[in-house]
């Protein structure tokens, strides 16, 4: 895909606006000044010049979980932001998340991007890219559409608490592991997800030609591969948007090939060898109900570590 | 695969697995991969080298294929040979449709994709046998997506971003010049690092 000029100059225009916000003298971070800053890393990246960004003495930079120098990997590789992309800063951990589109040498992926912020500077760089070629699900970007409700507010009888957001999400982790039909969460009766773009819940995914929606996958034991979802993490939670980001890694051991749903019906393992994916997702939580899950997913080696959590 | 032993016990295993599906890479056919008969000859003596002179010969291999522009730093037999995840690529199609053998494919600089060969090991050298195994990681950065050869010609690269091979690779080596390769190797994330290396990463330079 090449470069769109038009809309690489609208997200120029909106970004220097909101990067002004960072030498605003607040005494603390926040949110504005969050966006700020994670807006300014996008703006610099592309010009791949990290002279400019308000580093901490000590930074830890990774991209799909491994560790590297800052100007390597996605900044060395031609690196433009495609469209504006969601911003979710959370003041109260010091993290902000964006969420969007990149290109590398023009060919788009899907981009999962944590930043964190202590006194108004970068201490840590945590990247997901989902290229097209790995052997996970891409679709074409340009059909892509990220449900306008994750950037909408929750209205206030329809909100819970951050405990209560990371407990819907972390519940839908413990239903897919090993997914036997029993459910630890809620989802909307039209709740979608989608993973680097393609949807999960309907259309040609393979999950979604057994069984369609996000209840109903669960309840009938689609995802029995997924041995492990481990080093969750819940870096920025939004009581009054209901959003909720969270960072995972799923382990498939591919100790079969073959398996059944709940109902009897058969079902193939995708990929018939040991992998794991490393996982940004966003859920949107409305009513105490898992209604839209987007995220990235990149194809990692099974059960590497992860560098930010045990 | 290797296998470490210490006093008749194993104490490492480390494996590296080409599998389907993956991103693009040479996988050959299981059932019709042969391995040339000469790994097992014992040379005559005069071919033997030195373990630390193996060891040299390989690394000059890597050198030469870290930022591959022309310039070779090790020595090839004339019918040198590379077998790669079961598939010939210095005969017969891939990199062999640009230029055949060892030594021509780096003189002509095909292999200019990879920024660094890193944590490069060397935990099996049979002097009887002229033989190094190496392990190590073929970082391609992919700063660029297009290069030129040594003779002009214009080539793309396969993937345009950031990725890494995890390899196995080992060298047959008679009197100083290496004369068969044979490889295995997986895409991982780029610049992971390997569990049993150190790195060796010159940070200034990256």
């Amino acid at each position: 895909m090449m470069k769109s000029k038009s809309r690489m100059a609208a997200l120029c225009c909106s970004l220097a606006w909101l990067s002004a916000g960072i030498h605003a003298q607040t005494p603390v971070c926040d949110n504005k000044c969050m966006n700020a800053i994670a807006t300014q890393y996008l703006l610099d990246v592309a010009k791949q010049d990290s002279s400019q960004l308000p580093w901490a003495d000590q930074v830890r930079y990774t991209e799909n979980n491994v560790g590297m120098m800052i100007g390597d990997g996605f900044w060395g590789a031609d690196p433009a932001i495609l469209g504006e992309g969601l911003l979710l800063p959370d003041a109260s951990t010091g993290n902000v998340v964006w969420f969007g589109l990149t290109t590398e040498h023009g060919q788009a992926a899907y981009h999962g991007l944590r930043l964190q912020v202590v006194n108004r500077q970068i201490t840590e760089v945590e990247s997901y890219l989902g290229r097209e070629g790995q052997p996970e699900v891409f679709a074409k970007v340009e059909g892509y559409v990220r449900h306008t409700s994750f950037g909408e507010g929750v209205p206030a009888g329809g909100r819970q608490s951050r405990e209560q957001l990371i407990a819907l999400v972390d519940g839908y982790f413990n239903s897919k592991q090993q997914n036997n039909g029993q459910l630890q969460t809620s989802f909307t009766n039209d709740c979608e997800q989608k993973t680097n773009g393609m949807s999960i819940t309907s259309g040609d995914h393979w999950a979604a030609k057994a069984v369609q929606g996000c209840e109903a996958q669960f309840k009938a034991g689609v995802f029995k591969p997924v041995d492990r979802i481990r080093a969750r993490r819940y870096p920025v939670v939004n009581a009054e948007t209901g959003v909720v980001v969270a960072l995972s890694i799923e382990d498939h051991a591919a100790r079969y090939v073959d398996y059944t749903m709940l109902d009897g019906k058969p079902l193939a393992v995708q990929v018939e060898y040991p992998n794991s994916r490393g996982k940004l997702d966003l859920f949107k939580i409305v009513d105490g109900k898992i209604s839209h899950i987007d995220g990235v997913s990149v194809f990692l080696p099974y059960y590497i570590n992860s560098l930010w959590q045990q | 695969m290797r296998i470490k032993v210490e006093h008749n016990l194993i104490t490492e295993i480390e494996t590296i697995v080409n599998r389907l599906p993956d991103m693009p890479k040479p996988f050959g056919d299981p059932d019709k991969v042969t391995h040339d008969p000469t790994w097992n000859d014992i040379l005559p003596p005069e071919q033997w080298r030195a373990r630390e002179r193996l060891v040299a010969v390989a690394d000059g291999y890597f050198n030469t294929v870290e930022l591959n522009d022309g310039q070779v730093f090790t020595d090839f037999t004339e019918d040198c040979g590379r077998l790669e995840n079961g598939i010939s690529t210095t005969s017969n199609g891939g990199s062999a449709s640009i230029a055949q053998g060892c030594e021509a494919q780096f003189r002509l600089g095909i292999y200019r994709i990879n920024k660094r060969v890193r944590e490069r090991r060397y935990p099996l050298i049979d002097e009887a046998r002229g033989i190094v195994l190496a392990s190590g990681f073929f970082d391609h950065a992919n700063t660029f997506d297009s290069y030129k050869l040594t003779d002009g010609r214009e080539m793309k690269t396969v993937l345009k971003w950031p990725n890494s091979i995890s390899l196995l690779e080992a060298f047959k080596i008679r009197s100083g010049e290496i004369s068969r390769v044979e490889a295995v190797f997986t895409y991982v994330p780029y610049f992971m690092p390997s569990p049993f290396a150190t790195s060796n990463v010159d940070y200034q330079t990256r």
